[in-house]
């Protein structure tokens, strides 16, 4: 029987748990100094940290190991060993649970000392361990958090794409020691290099040529050629690539790095796919699951402040575009003020000229033409006076049933001088199914979408605005007009005199007034009929009209009466006048004479001066008709002398 | 490490101020601050990178001139020496580009500047740097204290590392722009490779 080991074992199996590294550590430690205490002891240590685990064996001699081993998994205990023919005898540790020990030794039982040694030992250790693996961790996942937290904060603060870019890379180098780090946008199929990071540890080669490089490749890659990115985006979740091609390198725009493996995960949010963040090594390596699934979860973090910055990106545009529009429709709102404005259609064209390329810049060219007669005269515009529309153009709109607006096709453009604009557009004039005007634009790029709309309808105001300009021209030339010989009517005549007579007065100007009645006038209704008499009269109105300048003024005062204002001119002019209009008529070929007596259309004329013969409205008016009776009896055809009422 | 930020062509390269506790790290930032011009440097930012504000770290900001083309930001950072968990202080030692290693002039500090050193040193072996090719400065700071012992001694604890030492007090001022002009220049040399 050996000595059992007494005190001075125990003060060595104390301080073990220090020294250790680790549960096995301790346990060979604690054999070796049980070995040199006990004098060539046989002893064997079986531990479970918990009762799910299996034993961990140690023994002073290997060969053991391996029989203690067995015999432990087998749940029993182990049995006399037959080589050394002396028993085992098992003493049970108390280490904290769930900690379960045993100690095995040949012979006696150890020491109570010894067992609360070892139990105590095993604890420390144990405990020390599992503190400082929960210690590291902490660190890993603390790491990760602060990284989704960074992430997260910045999603706010990054209006700057490049800016939330850069942070999205930088916290994934971060957080996945990475060499490069690059983040590609998804925009219209292609893919954009927002932005690239490379990390350069102290030591490593090649920060010189790094610095050297310049970015050859920036161009867009579109989505079909874009290797591991459009591999990542369809399948939905990070793809490593150990081995990364050179040409794969290159195309990604990173070939200045040197990549030799990439992992490459998906920017995705339920809506939309927004690019792809791309992890890459200069050195060819594998790719853990672990590493794949953090950067799967960067990547969602990243979507996220991602989608955030789109749509916070695409609000301040919404909202800059609304601004824009109401501050383009207040325009419109003035412009078609501006233009409606007049009655004038020259005026109004001219305006819509003017006010058009505000809705459509950059607008080069604005013509706008108004339709008259038969033919098209140029308002307002850019082109050179005397211009036309083609024919073709008018053909067109026509055949399109007269859109608002219409694009005309680059072949429609030939021969016409607007063949190096970027597109013609035209804007019909119409009103009441009839075609007033043309507007013509030539633009060198697209329309804003509402300018469009926004030109359509100021043309559309200006068509308006020629139209009520036309129907005001009408209907004032009908109100002053004698429907019948188109001379001026009786009331415009009175107004006119009136005018003329104040100008004589205030500026003492010689002003006359000659008055004319066709002679036998009922005999011509009779005779020829009412019809033929209105077309005398037609005849009556046109020679007086032809013979007069062009500053007088010819009205028809009553039935088969005229009058002619004439201004600048004296009693001598005025009786001129007249004895040249009678003389006129006897000799003027009238239609239907031949059924007429003495084969002619013969008129008796008075007429008065004013100062002369009267000095109001009245008197003259009286004066010149008593010189026209005055003819007449005097057997018409003639021009009656007028007599001033003063001089009566 | 050195982030090269392909974007806006930007350089951002962190030095870390390592040593025992009391050694006076936080304080040679400080005084850096101070010395440094103000459009060369930001404020300095004592930051708590843990909910729990257990751990905390100061970093200086400081702009470097630039090189061949792109601009270079540095951060000096530093974190108590006696922080309770290693593998937190070891943080900040993960993404750096050079060390600068403030040793304590005080005889009775030797230990732990031989314990600050063997920690540096086994977490530059953990995060897979070649202790021999981190740019390290060992500044020899409270060179004025009354117990200062020789560089030599201090130089000694580091074993058979010899990088360039400067003699600092670093709560007044001496020594702290040297210290900070030698790790540059030893950093911004490892980029010329």
């Amino acid at each position: 029987m050996r000595a059992i080991p007494g005190e001075s074992c125990t003060a060595a199996l104390l301080p073990l748990w220090r020294e250790a590294d680790g549960l096995q550590d301790y346990m060979r430690r604690v054999l070796a100094t049980w070995r040199e205490e006990a004098a060539d002891g046989d002893a064997a240590l079986l531990v479970r940290e918990d009762p799910a685990l299996p034993w961990r064996a140690a023994a002073t001699r290997p060969e053991l190991e391996a029989h203690l081993t067995v015999a432990a998994l087998g749940g029993l205990m182990p049995g006399p060993d037959a080589s050394a023919g002396e028993a085992w005898v098992v003493s049970e540790l108390t280490p904290s649970p769930p900690l379960t020990a045993r100690f095995l030794t040949r012979g006696q039982p150890v020491s109570a000392d010894v067992v609360e040694a070892l139990g105590t030992g095993l604890s420390l250790v144990v405990a020390r361990h599992r503190l400082s693996r929960a210690d590291e961790g902490l660190g890993e996942v603390g790491r990760q958090i602060q990284a989704l937290r960074q992430l997260a904060a910045n999603i706010h603060q990054s209006e700057d794409l490049s800016l939330l870019a850069e942070v999205v890379c930088a916290t994934v180098a971060r957080a996945l020691g990475a060499e490069v780090v690059a983040l590609y946008q998804l925009e219209a199929d292609s893919f954009h290099l927002a932005e690239e990071l490379g990390v350069h540890r102290p030591g490593q080669a090649g920060m010189a040529t790094a610095l050297a490089a310049t970015h050859a490749h920036r161009a867009p890659l579109p989505a079909d050629a874009a290797g591991c990115l459009a591999q990542a985006l369809w399948e939905g979740r990070p793809v490593a690539i150990p081995n990364l091609a050179a040409s794969e390198g290159e195309r990604l725009g990173l070939g200045h790095q040197n990549l030799a493996s990439a992992m490459a995960a998906p920017l995705l949010t339920p809506m939309d796919d927004l690019g792809v963040l791309v992890v890459g090594s200069r050195s060819p390596r594998l790719f853990t699951p672990t590493e794949l699934a953090e950067l799967a979860e960067l990547a969602q973090a990243a979507s996220g402040a991602l989608l955030t910055w789109r749509l916070h990106v695409r609000a301040r545009e919404e909202a800059r575009k609304a601004t824009e529009l109401i501050h383009r429709l207040h325009d419109l709102t003035r412009a078609t003020r501006e233009v409606g404005r007049t009655l004038d259609a020259t005026r109004a064209c001219e305006a819509c000229v003017r006010l058009l390329p505000r809705f459509m810049q950059p607008a080069e060219w604005v013509d706008c033409y108004l339709s008259q007669g038969d033919g098209w005269h140029l308002v307002a515009g850019s082109s050179p006076p005397g211009s036309l529309p083609p024919e073709s153009w008018l053909y067109f709109l026509d055949r399109s049933g007269y859109p608002p607006s219409l694009r005309l096709e680059p072949e429609a453009l030939e021969g016409t001088g607007f063949e190096d604009a970027g597109q013609v557009l035209l804007f019909p004039m119409r009103m009441q199914q009839t075609m007033l005007g043309l507007v013509v634009v030539a633009t060198e790029r697209d329309l804003l979408p509402t300018g469009r709309d926004m030109a359509e309808t100021l043309v559309a105001h200006a068509a308006s605005a020629v139209f009520n300009a036309e129907q005001w021209r009408r209907a004032h030339e009908r109100s002053i007009t004698d429907p019948l010989t188109g001379v001026f009517n009786r009331r415009h005549f009175v107004e006119v005199f009136d005018q003329e007579l104040a100008k004589a007065v205030r500026y003492k100007r010689d002003f006359s007034l000659v008055l004319l009645d066709i002679d036998h006038f009922k005999l011509v209704n009779d005779r020829l009929g009412h019809l033929a008499g209105d077309q005398i009269l037609r005849e009556v109105a046109s020679l007086i009209r032809e013979s007069v300048r062009k500053v007088d003024l010819v009205a028809r005062y009553g039935g088969e009466e005229f009058a002619v204002l004439l201004p600048e001119t004296g009693p001598e002019g005025a009786h001129a006048l007249a004895e040249k209009l009678r003389r006129r008529f006897e000799q003027h070929a009238f239609s239907d004479r031949d059924f007429l007596p003495d084969r002619r259309v013969t008129a008796s004329l008075g007429h008065a001066s004013f100062g002369h013969h009267g000095l109001t409205v009245e008197s003259m008016v009286r004066v010149a008709d008593e010189a026209l009776y005055r003819a007449k009896h005097e057997g018409r055809n003639r021009v009656g002398r007028p007599v001033s009422e003063e001089i009566r | 490490m050195a982030v090269l930020h392909y974007g806006r062509r930007e350089i951002r390269a962190k030095v870390a101020y390592f040593g025992p506790a009391g050694a006076g790290k936080a304080a040679n930032l400080r005084a850096l601050h101070d010395a440094l011009p103000m459009d060369r440097r930001g404020a300095v930012v004592e930051a708590s990178p843990d909910a729990e504000r257990s751990l905390r770290y100061w970093r200086l900001p400081i702009l470097g001139e630039p090189e061949t083309g792109w601009a270079v930001r540095f951060e000096a950072a530093t974190i108590p020496g006696h922080a309770v968990f290693s593998s937190t202080r070891r943080n900040l030692l993960s993404d750096i580009d050079g060390v600068v290693f403030v040793a304590d002039a005080s005889a009775a500090r030797q230990e732990a500047n031989r314990a600050a050193w063997l920690e540096l040193r086994g977490h530059l072996v953990a995060f897979g740097y070649k202790p021999e090719a981190m740019p390290l400065v060992l500044q020899v700071n409270h060179a004025d204290v009354h117990d200062a012992v020789p560089l030599e001694v201090v130089v000694a604890c580091l074993e058979d590392v010899r990088p360039p030492a400067v003699l600092a007090v670093a709560k007044d001022g001496p020594g702290v722009v040297e210290t900070w002009r030698a790790i540059e220049s030893l950093v911004r040399l490892g980029w010329t490779r």
